[in-house]
Order: structure tokens, then sequence, then C-alpha cells
């Protein structure tokens, strides 16, 4: 049956997050280093106090971004501090999308590269045909067949 | 021949839109994908979809009579 569905990306594979990262640092032009089983530092020392499984701390950027699997949602959620847009500078959306949480803004740039991987991944695996791939104003629009 | 529109929007929100599929196949088509994707999700049938389960229940209900 023809069908429309949404999905709100969540992630769940560390190595396309890490290659969507690599690929967002050289568009941006931004250092970072990946650390693991670190607290995430934010604004207050004491703010967040559990490790997270992955940890983007970016130079120049005043808090760092973690991921901490979630067993309930078999996935990775994120662990950031928004204010004064530090985050969202390097790891964010262009403009801001009134949709979206200041979270979910702050990250966008990053979870839009890393959807994008997961989708064209799957997509050569079942060896679909790309009838169109193109990028409007941060908006990917793919056909595939 | 099914095609799949993939939008991704600028915050990494996916919306696949489906069509020229029939039958339960077409959920397979993206069903891998969105999986990969996450688990938060929402699925609307389209109209002429709902339109083809009703004719097939009327052909249906003809053959009992």
């Amino acid at each position: 049956m023809s069908h429309t569905t949404v999905v709100k990306t969540m992630v769940k594979n560390l190595t396309e997050l890490k290659a969507a990262l690599s690929i967002l640092a050289k568009e941006r032009g931004f250092q970072y280093k990946i650390l693991e089983n670190e607290i995430p530092k934010m604004f207050f020392g004491d703010q967040y106090k559990e490790k997270c499984d992955l940890v983007i701390r970016i130079e120049g950027c005043r808090f760092d971004v973690g991921f901490k699997y979630n067993e309930q949602k078999k996935g990775y959620e994120a662990v950031l501090d928004t204010f004064a847009g530090s985050v969202k500078q390097y790891l964010g959306t262009e403009k801001n999308s009134p949709e979206h949480t200041e979270g979910e803004n702050a990250l966008g740039r990053l979870m839009h590269l890393y959807a994008y991987r997961v989708v064209t991944n799957k997509i050569n695996q079942r060896r679909m045909r790309r009838l169109q791939d193109e990028e409007v104003g941060g908006v990917r629009q793919l056909v595939v067949a | 021949m099914a095609n799949v529109k993939i939008v991704i929007d600028s915050c990494g929100k996916v919306t696949f839109d489906v069509t020229g599929s029939s039958g339960p196949a077409c959920f397979d088509l993206t069903k891998d994908i969105e999986n990969a994707l996450g688990s938060d999700k929402q699925v609307t049938e389209k109209p002429e979809a709902r339109g083809r389960m009703k004719s097939v229940d009327v052909e249906k209900r003809r053959v009992r009579t």
C-alpha cells in the first residue's frame, strides 16, 4: 500500500555518527576529539555526572556532546548543554527550525548527515536505483526505485 | 514499479513517501531503512491505498452473496 512514514532519527550506529562528524568537521573547518566513557563537559562542573559511551569534544566549543546508550530505546541519546548556542554553531542547523527543540537544532546538521549516511548505506545494500539526490537549504531529497 | 521519495530535514527527521506499490511489500521496502533510523515513527496510509482496500472488501462481499 502506498504510504508515508515519518521517522525521528536516533543514533544507533556510532561508526556512522563518527563518519558524519568527520564530514561536518571538514565542511565547517573545526578540530575535534572523540572520547569514550567520559563525562561530557557542561556549563556547571557537576551538571551531568554520568559517563557517556561517546563524547565529542570540539576545539573552541565551551561544551561537549555525549551519547549515552538507552537500553529501552535501543539507541544512543544525546546529552548536551545548549546554553549560548555554543554547540549549535559547530554541529547545528544553519537556521533554527521551529518544529524542532533547541537540542535538536543544536545537533541538527550532525543528525542530518548521520541520517543521510544511514539511508544511503541501506539504499546501496538493497541495490535500489537513485533517481534523484539533491540538497536544497539543508533539506535533502532522494527518489529511489 | 514502486518509487520512494525520501526527505531528510535539516535536523535529520526522515519522511518516506512510497507510491506505486500495492500490498505489504510496500512496507518491506522501507522497513529496513526505518528501523536503522529509529523506533519513533508515524505511518499514514495514502487515500488511494484505502480506496483499494475498500474495493477488495466489496469484491469479497460479492463472492459471499
